[in-house]
């Protein structure tokens, strides 16, 4: 096979969320982009049903890459063009003012998360992407029960905002899109980077930045080479990222480390009634319960994932099996306090995290909160999925013991989504292994542009974000490039 | 895979041999990474040796009746230990893949909204005036 040798101004590793962005914002402003993604770039109409031709295509690993810890923790990240956002459910959130603030005073970063201008920048983003709140006609039941439960308990929820255009709920978001209805980058950023004149190349893992006098000039893998002429941009994502930059050479003793997430808990409801879960948004509600560090979500899964967390075997099994439209499923997406490190193996990511024990303290509200949430809907059963403890819960004032139960990690099943932090962002060079600008210390040339450089979890979905500081830092890069030539 | 559904008492659709179940294991098996095909095959010795280090029994999980094996299996999806709650929760997943491919299974489910009858439209009748 011949070897594909390309070059341009800068080089784009990984096209989700960050690369994606910065290759539309590079790209419009005139410099020549190329982009290099490991997976590959699938239609809308080639996105299978079946869960498992789905997740061979898009997921990476097959969602069994996991924490290498006593109770392991699968990872959950796209792989495919458009990265994560092609699995996700389009979930938009701008940067909560609280973070921003933080980030500001903490870590430096007040040019990078400027309150006029990246509002402005949010506001660019939603128009492009068609952000709006979920239409109640795709909502379906699975999230307006959950809308039910919290008017009925007085909570604060909404539907949720999405990236769609034209969305007729096929509940499909993980699978991916059919319609190509969810504005991932696979279906708007990278398109738009390419009419900019920006060039694609997929299907190509990149091993190896190449550095030349302390100046990133290249990216390498098997079978391709392609040279960068003003630099290189990595957003091969929170786990791959601080590999690539360690096995190219780049050394900062907070790379890999202050890695964080937002792990998740799901819970299974029976009605008496259809909710058949296959039709609707396949995210269109959410309870955000901020101060507490939680967030819960409606969230429909493929019949395959649902059937499985049904309990039992046998008789029993085939039973709820066979009535499988009167579930309904929700989770919990935690802002845990634990920290992380990935790092290098044999060319591979390690990935250790443990959630702290108050983590896991919040995990167990979190499953209390959505049974109240469930039963005020008028669910008859509920599935905890709380290790050591009942399999099913038909009286509600069992959540009560449920609330007193002593906790440990391997409790919950536990999925870990919205990941952040191994290569974080500081003015402090001993703090920060990217600087402000996002640009990498000690090496000219190479940039990080993923949740990586994000110094906290948010507590929302990042994928806003993640677009919105990386869209900052590409227009800063587009402009002092203009000033270089 | 077949021991998480039993014949007696079961609807139609999951009737046994309605399923190919090893067609379904080994498609998991091309398709995933090293560590899901370690994590199968290691789930699948675990069952089989099952009735052996959780029962005391001398056989095999195969030697056990249709319904002896579901209640193997439900014992070891609420195991004190996580890896047998997982790997076994892997091997019902891998089943529920099996089972829920064919379209016709998936439809039986009530999973997906029925499709909206279409009422008839009925065009008016152009008469020729006299």
């Amino acid at each position: 096979m011949p070897r594909l040798e390309d070059e341009a101004d800068f080089v784009i590793v990984g096209t989700g969320a960050g690369g994606a962005t910065a290759a539309r914002v590079l790209a419009a402003a005139g410099a020549s982009v190329i982009m290099v993604e490991e997976g590959q770039r699938l239609r809308p109409e080639d996105r299978p049903a079946a869960l498992l031709d789905a997740m061979r295509l898009a997921v990476r690993d097959m969602c069994m890459q996991a924490t290498e810890s006593r109770v392991p923790m699968p990872i959950l990240q796209g792989r495919a063009v458009g990265g994560s956002t092609a699995i996700n459910s389009g979930i938009i959130w701008r940067l909560p003012d609280d973070v921003r603030d933080d980030w500001r005073e903490r870590f430096g970063l007040g040019e990078l998360v400027d309150e006029r201008r990246i509002d402005e920048v949010f506001r660019q983003i939603e128009d492009e992407l068609e952000i709006h709140a979920t239409e109640p006609s795709i909502l379906g039941r699975n999230n307006e029960l959950m809308a039910e439960g919290a008017a009925a308990l007085g909570l604060p929820g909404r539907a949720i905002h999405r990236n769609s255009r034209g969305c007729k709920g096929n509940a499909r978001c993980l699978q991916g899109c059919p319609e190509g209805a969810r504005q991932s980058m696979d279906i708007s950023y990278v398109p738009r980077a390419i009419e900019d004149g920006a060039r694609l190349h997929t299907g190509c893992r990149v091993d190896k930045i190449v550095m030349k006098r302390g100046r990133a000039v290249a990216v390498e893998g098997r079978g391709f080479s392609i040279r960068a002429r003003r630099g290189v941009i990595v957003a091969a994502g929170v786990v791959h990222t601080p590999v690539l930059l360690a096995g190219s050479g780049v050394r900062h003793a907070n790379l890999g480390r202050r890695f964080q997430c937002h792990p998740g808990v799901a819970m299974v409801g029976r009605f008496d009634q259809p909710v058949h879960m296959g039709f609707g948004a396949a995210q269109g509600y959410e309870i955000p319960q901020r101060a507490k560090g939680f967030k819960l979500e409606a969230l429909a899964l493929p019949p395959e994932m649902l059937a499985a967390r049904l309990p039992g075997a046998g008789v029993e099994w085939q039973r709820r099996l066979a009535d499988l439209g009167s579930y309904a499923q929700w989770c919990g997406q935690i802002r845990m306090k634990a920290h992380g490190r990935i790092r290098r193996v044999f060319g591979r990511p390690w990935i250790a995290y443990e959630p702290t024990h108050e983590d896991l303290l919040k995990a167990r509200e979190v499953a209390v909160t959505l049974g109240r949430v469930m039963f005020a809907a008028g669910a008859k059963e509920i599935f905890p999925g709380v290790a050591g403890f009942d399999e099913v819960i038909t009286d509600p004032a069992r959540l009560d013991a449920l609330e007193q139960k002593p906790v440990s990690r391997a409790d919950f099943h536990l999925v870990a989504s919205h990941l952040f932090g191994t290569a974080c962002a500081s003015a402090d060079p001993s703090v920060g292994v990217v600087d402000p600008s996002l640009a990498v210390r000690g090496a000219d040339g190479l940039y990080v542009m993923d949740a990586s450089v994000f110094p906290t979890n948010l507590g929302v979905n990042p994928q806003h974000s993640i677009m919105a500081v990386v869209w900052q830092a590409a227009e800063q890069l587009a402009e002092r490039a203009r000033a270089a030539a | 895979m077949s021991g998480f559904v039993v014949s007696e008492g079961s609807e139609p659709m999951l009737q046994p041999g309605a399923i190919d179940w090893h067609r379904g294991t080994r498609e998991f098996l091309e398709m995933a990474s090293a560590k899901g095909r370690l994590g199968v095959r290691v789930g699948l010795l675990l069952a089989m040796t099952a009735p052996l280090w959780m029962w005391g029994k001398l056989r095999t999980a195969a030697g056990l009746g249709e319904a002896e094996r579901a209640r193997l299996l439900a014992a070891m999806l609420e195991h004190r230990v996580f890896f047998v709650r997982e790997l076994t929760l892997l091997l019902k997943l891998v089943a529920c893949m099996a089972m829920l491919r064919p379209a016709a299974v998936r439809a039986q489910t009530g999973y997906d909204r029925p499709a909206p009858r279409r009422e008839r439209l009925l065009l008016p009748v152009v008469r020729e005036v006299a």
